[in-house]
């Protein structure tokens, strides 16, 4: 364990180096931060309707503008990351404990288990990511959980991967063989062990899966699959937005550049940490 | 070798068999009675009772998706609302999706694969810098919104483009290059990777080391080696593509495969959705074991090692 904090210290020393992963992990923490005080950030009430101004453009009232039903567009983004940072976050979460746990089992028991379980990950390759979860909603309905659920599904096989492989290179050390001979349990080392150094490059995906499914969730919002109005979310108004692009351009910029911003954070960060954990891409 | 690609073609089937039986027990999962989601809310009941015997929906649920997948597969399913067979309608609309990715991709791999190697042949330069953050914008961009700005800037302020529909040559040019996008970032970076693992090669260093031009040792011994490996990768994108078409295809109203699917969840056309889904996994599958197959013919090295074993 000791070890493993070792490693975490010289990462952060090299990812401060890097600017981007610098740039990104600002735009996360200020993301991160709208979501959890929205309420006393966001200067209106999202779901609060002014027909009076509708679709007008921004102001010193209303920054960003205002939307078809009078909605302060501004109040609506803060919110809306509130509900996009918190799919997107328990889809990864969830998708890397069950990843983790199923490559892990995998690659530490082999044999049968590992075929049927990489088998079973590779029907959910096979399926288009994005049409996975459209199918998903389609069949279950666009309740939040669903969204979820979609979203984690087809993230699931990368994690199994990355797992696999980790604790494939552990179980071949020579630690493990001395903790078996002092009669460890195969289940005791896999969780001591080999799992805690799988973590690294867990957390790299993790964070360039964030990117991706705040696209999916979005994106799904964007084909009216997703989060239903009347609650803000970014893909969802924007949908609503295109029917009156022509006239108020600026109910589809804002939510956009919401996407566009948070993607590129979590990106930046999982780039950086990815030539942190490899130096060799970086400095040859 | 063509033992080799036997055995691949195999081992898909238990991976195509997957793919079925879980989007059968995906729609099976539909809230209601399979019939009526079948037949569609306003079906008389004899209709329904036809459905019922049709997909065996009385039997237990092995037999029922056997009968699914033969009727799937003689191409008797049949749309909802329209009544004419998925395939026959489902088939255009395939081809209009291809047309749209072959010509983003002949946008996006010249462009990708060049950027990329630049990058790569001048490393840490402000040149690899600004094409590294460019296309990590690019793989950060939410398609349907570049596609709406790309509207908002060509068809709607300047006027020089349709926003949407599939008329002509000019109604391609928006939504192609808003899958370019994306797709020339990702490249890009692929090509850099690779090119950038294969110059810390010792046979490159050794070829410095013998005085060769820099130039010529990137751009023709490193090049050569690194174009397979790129290729394969570009051509496994291109399953990921068709699946990924679905926004862009709703945004410019691209009549493809991609809409298809998604009028289909609209309108309750589970037959629609099903069959949809059923083909493009299939056709991924297959895109990517015929990349696989064209790798092991191309590449010297996979080619040796196969006839040893």
């Amino acid at each position: 364990m000791k070890n493993w904090f070792c490693s975490v210290r010289i990462i952060y020393r090299r990812l401060r180096k890097n600017r981007l992963a610098v740039v990104g992990f600002w735009i996360i923490v200020a993301f991160i931060f709208t979501a959890l005080f929205a309420p006393w950030i966001a200067p209106y009430d999202p779901s609060e309707q002014d027909l009076l101004a509708s679709l007008e453009g921004p102001s010193v009232a209303h920054p960003m503008g205002v939307d078809f039903f009078g909605r302060d567009i501004l109040s609506r983004v803060i919110w809306g990351t509130r509900v996009s940072l918190t799919i997107a976050l328990m889809a990864v979460a969830i998708s890397a404990i069950i990843g983790a746990l199923l490559g892990s089992l995998a690659g530490f028991y082999g044999g049968i288990l590992d075929e049927v379980i990489m088998r079973i990950m590779d029907v959910f390759l096979a399926i288009p990511s994005i049409l996975l979860a459209i199918a998903i909603v389609a069949a279950l309905g666009p309740r939040t959980s669903n969204l979820v659920f979609a979203v984690s599904l087809s993230t699931i096989p990368e994690f199994a991967r990355i797992a696999r492989s980790a604790v494939l290179v552990e179980r071949s050390k020579e630690y493990i063989e001395a903790a078996r001979a002092i009669g460890e349990s195969r289940l005791s080392m896999l969780f001591r062990y080999a799992l805690p150094n799988s973590l690294i490059p867990m957390v790299v995906q993790a964070s360039l899966r964030m990117a991706t499914a705040i696209l999916s969730v979005s994106g799904l919002g964007f084909l009216g699959l997703g989060v239903q109005p009347p609650t803000p979310e970014w893909g969802t108004d924007l949908s609503l937005a295109r029917t009156y692009l022509e006239i108020a351009p600026h109910a589809g910029i804002f939510p956009g550049i919401a996407i566009f911003l948070s993607v590129i954070g979590f990106n930046f960060l999982g780039d950086g940490l990815n030539e942190a954990l490899n130096p060799r891409l970086k400095d040859r | 070798m063509g033992k080799l690609i036997l055995m691949r073609v195999l081992l898909l089937t238990p991976v195509l068999l997957g793919v079925s039986i879980f989007i059968f027990l995906l729609m099976r999962l539909i809230p209601g009675d399979p019939a009526v989601i079948i037949a569609g809310e306003n079906a008389t009941p004899e209709m329904l009772q036809q459905i019922r015997e049709e997909f065996a929906l009385d039997k237990p649920l092995a037999i029922q998706y056997v009968t699914f997948m033969k009727n799937l597969l003689s191409g008797k399913v049949v749309s909802i609302k329209t009544r004419r067979p998925v395939f026959e309608e489902l088939f255009p609309r395939f081809l209009n999706t291809i047309h749209l990715t072959l010509f983003s991709m002949a946008i996006a791999i010249p462009l990708g694969i060049t950027l990329g190697i630049l990058a790569a042949a001048h490393r840490n330069s402000l040149l690899d810098n600004f094409v590294m953050v460019l296309a990590l914008l690019g793989v950060s961009m939410p398609v349907f919104w570049l596609g709406i700005i790309l509207i908002l800037v060509f068809a709607v302020q300047l006027g020089w483009l349709p926003s949407g529909g599939k008329e002509g040559f000019a109604n391609l040019i928006l939504p192609s290059l808003t899958i370019a996008f994306a797709l020339t970032s990702m490249i890009a970076r692929m090509a850099r990777a690779m090119m950038v693992e294969t110059l810390s090669k010792e046979y490159i260093r050794t070829a410095v080391a013998y005085g060769l031009p820099r130039r010529k040792v990137v751009y023709k011994y490193a090049l050569k080696n690194v174009m397979i490996p790129i290729v394969t990768v570009i051509g496994l994108q291109f399953g990921y593509l068709l699946g990924g078409a679905v926004l862009t295809e709703s945004v410019f109203g691209w009549p493809g495969i991609g809409r298809y699917i998604v009028d289909g969840i609209f309108s309750r056309d589970y037959s629609v959705v099903q069959v949809g889904i059923m083909f493009l996994s299939m056709v991924f599958v297959l895109v990517n074991l015929g990349v696989d197959v064209l790798y092991m013919l191309i590449d010297p090295k996979v080619r040796r090692d196969v006839s040893k074993a």
